[in-house]
């Protein structure tokens, strides 16, 4: 999957952004600078990929419950998971021999992720569908109840503080603060710019502080 | 830094059960053209691989999934016992297993309690599986096929979902309680199914959930070979949810 190419322009990548400030000008002519040096450098493989053609099936095994855990990220309600997950690989299946094996994987699949949530959330009913039925947590041993249920909830507010953030700001804010994905990797994922990433990921992490600091104090910061 | 605390608990969230895994994956080999599709399958539905043009997915989404009744081939008891974790928890994982082997029939249709509802209230999934056990019916737009998904709808505002009232949450509270009591007993775990049990009745002593947590308390102590006591709460059982659409299973669970 070739990636378009990142803007030439940090002035104006940065104004298309909503909430471009002067710092955010500034702040992207540093990012223009970045951008060279991070295109100089080799990015890491995965080393699942080095290996030659890729079976769907392997990919799926390795990469199945995660696939499930990003579309819930990104608002996925829990009862269609699973054909969404179906949907995923299928998509990944027939576009597998346009997949750059000398690029990380996960991100590539993140993209297919990102592209099908969006496609639900187009579809799917305005309204939140919202019954407060968390999934159903694993318990490692009787003695961890409690804390297992606080890990539980913990999951909970985090799902509900992502809600708040726009889906394409979230995608970034997930690949980056949840998967760990370099930045550079994330806007070739995606198909954006380098500057347009940064600048995603800035107002996400914004905006989930936010939601939850709120979230956090109205259940007492138990 | 809790911010931190928290992505890492997300980061670390669990994945599909082997079962649902087999079941994705039957369902991926399917549309992939791998496997010949189930007799089931709704025609109009499962041609997407090979047609499909673009990157977005096709209308097999989940609106178009349909409502269908409780499998009665698994037994009345068995299906009752679907229904009803199909009811108070998530999608149940053999009702998820039945769902995507033969894509795009639902096995389960999930309705959410009402807010205010105990079991004898809310609507349940359209049950082939009860003559004899008096589940409520299901309200018509559930039973149909295909039918709206009859989860209790919350209008939120846009973009944000703060709004949720406290007693939402202490609900999802006691659910997530009893979603791991119900686990536990799954997978044999008598103690630790009395232990979330133990935790609700002590958290939430007047819940609406009450019915099912004694249900679930005595199947534990049963399976904690604790006969006495299982006898004991389902006296009281009897004497404190005399219509319970639940005494036959709490009857068969002391036998």
């Amino acid at each position: 999957m070739r990636a378009p190419l990142p803007h030439r322009n940090p002035a104006a990548a940065a104004k298309r952004e909503p909430s471009a400030t002067p710092e955010d000008v500034a702040s992207a002519r540093e990012l223009e600078l970045d951008l060279a040096r991070e295109e100089s450098r080799e990015l890491p493989n995965d080393a699942a990929t080095s290996s030659p053609p890729l079976d769907l099936r392997s990919v799926f095994e390795e990469h199945v419950d995660h696939v499930g855990n990003s579309l819930r990220r990104l608002g996925v309600r829990e009862a269609d998971i699973p054909d969404l997950v179906q949907e995923v690989f299928v998509v990944m299946h027939r576009i597998l021999p346009d997949y750059d094996a000398s690029r990380p994987l996960w991100p590539w699949i993140f993209g297919v992720v990102y592209r099908t949530a969006a496609a639900y959330r187009r579809k799917a009913a305005r309204e939140v569908l919202d019954d407060g039925t968390l999934s159903a947590a694993r318990v490692d041993s009787s003695a961890n109840i409690e804390e297992a249920v606080r890990k539980d909830e913990d999951r909970q507010l985090v799902l509900q503080a992502l809600e708040s953030i726009e889906l394409h700001r979230r995608a970034v804010f997930v690949m980056a603060d949840i998967d760990e994905v370099p930045v550079p990797e994330i806007a070739r994922a995606l198909g954006i710019g380098l500057n347009t990433a940064y600048s995603r990921l800035r107002l996400a992490r914004d905006e989930f502080r936010a939601a939850a600091a709120r979230l956090l104090k109205r259940r007492g910061d138990r | 830094m809790k911010i931190e605390d928290l992505l890492a608990s997300e980061r670390s969230r669990a994945g599909f059960s082997s079962a649902d895994r087999d079941a994705i994956w039957n369902g991926v080999e399917r549309s992939i053209g791998a496997l010949p599709p189930s007799p089931n399958a709704d025609p109009a539905a499962n041609h997407d691989a090979p047609s499909e043009a673009g990157p977005s997915p096709t209308g097999s989404a989940a609106p178009s999934t349909a409502a269908k009744s409780v499998p009665t081939a698994l037994g009345t008891k068995t299906g009752v016992l679907m229904a009803l974790a199909a009811l108070v928890g998530g999608v149940a994982g053999a009702g998820l297993h039945a769902r995507l082997s033969t894509p795009r029939v639902v096995v389960i249709e999930h309705a959410a309690p009402a807010p205010t509802g105990s079991l004898a209230t809310s609507p349940a999934p359209s049950s082939a599986a009860s003559p004899e056990t008096p589940l409520p019916k299901a309200p018509p737009s559930a039973s149909a096929a295909p039918a709206p998904r009859a989860f209790s709808k919350v209008a939120a505002p846009p973009s944000t979902s703060s709004t949720a009232p406290p007693k939402d949450l202490a609900l999802a509270r006691e659910r997530t309680l009893l979603d791991m009591a119900r686990t536990a007993l799954a997978r044999g775990d008598a103690t630790a199914a009395l232990t979330a049990v133990d935790t609700h009745a002590r958290e939430f002593p007047k819940s609406q959930l009450a019915e099912e947590r004694e249900v679930l308390a005595i199947q534990a102590l049963v399976g904690a070979n604790r006969q006495p006591e299982a006898r004991r709460r389902a006296a009281m059982f009897r004497t404190n949810f005399p219509n319970s659409p639940l005494l036959s299973i709490v009857e068969e669970t002391v036998q």
